[in-house]
């Protein structure tokens, strides 16, 4: 077999990911997004906490 | 020897656009390559729902280090790095033989398969695909970053880290197991395959 029907058989036998692949991916990463954005507010509202509570006790 | 892909207009496109945050420029390139990545990703991890969960994780981690691509290197080797990378990762991790042993392969039966008389496209794909599977990971990563990506021996240098040398020769013994695979898949009649 020679070099360019090699390269024909691998490419006409490309693997496909599934149907849901993409949808997925996206859905992981706004799931991420939205993860992240929810643990800054925690964080934003716990720091915020602490300073009012430092500010009263002094 | 091949010439060194270089990235097209639309690759770099996409990726200024998905560095002012335009998801849909990243879900074109998603589409691009998530084929080619996955033969890739199957060629290491031989098991397909494995293979298609690090693919996310590798296209996560290109959202997540996209401002880090230079423009002046190869979009898709530095893609295909990811991806053979994080496969690695996930490979180490668990710790399996994923693949199997050559020897294993040759006391395959072939008499059901060699009675086709005719391969259709659907089917040379499934000898192609389960050729690549019974052969070392290595083996079949190379042969497909070679022939399928059309990576230059340099570039996929920089996709694996193996040497120019070790390419060429593991590129030579996965050529030469692929023929002896396929044809004792398909019954000594590799000729009607191809």
């Amino acid at each position: 077999m020679n070099d360019s029907k090699t390269k024909e058989l691998i490419q006409k036998s490309v693997l496909r990911t599934s149907d849901t692949f993409t949808k997925e991916l996206m859905e992981r990463i706004e799931l991420k997004k939205r993860q992240a954005k929810a643990l800054h507010s925690a964080i934003i509202r716990e720091c915020t906490l602490n300073c009012v509570t430092d500010k009263s006790r002094n | 020897m091949k010439k060194t892909n270089k990235n097209s207009q639309s690759d770099l496109e996409l990726v200024k656009q998905i560095r002012e945050g335009d998801m849909l420029a990243f879900r074109n390139l998603v589409e691009k390559y998530k084929d080619v990545s996955f033969s890739l990703a199957c060629s290491v991890l031989k098991d397909e729902e494995e293979a298609e969960d690090a693919l996310q994780d590798a296209f996560m981690k290109v959202l997540n280090n996209i401002n880090k691509f230079r423009f002046d290197a190869s979009f898709a080797t530095w893609l295909y790095r990811i991806v053979v990378n994080t496969c690695l990762k996930v490979k180490e991790k668990n710790k399996k033989h994923l693949y199997d042993d050559l020897s294993e392969v040759l006391n395959i039966p072939s008499d059901d398969i060699s009675s086709l008389d005719k391969y259709s496209e659907k089917e040379r794909s499934g000898y192609i695909n389960a050729t690549f599977k019974l052969m070392k990971p290595e083996e079949a990563l190379l042969l497909r970053l070679y022939y399928l990506c059309e990576l230059s021996i340099s570039d996929i240098k920089e996709v694996t880290d193996f040497t120019e040398t070790n390419i060429k020769v593991m590129l030579y013994r996965g050529r030469k197991n692929m023929y002896h695979l396929l044809n004792k898949l398909t019954g000594n009649e590799i000729n009607d395959l191809i």
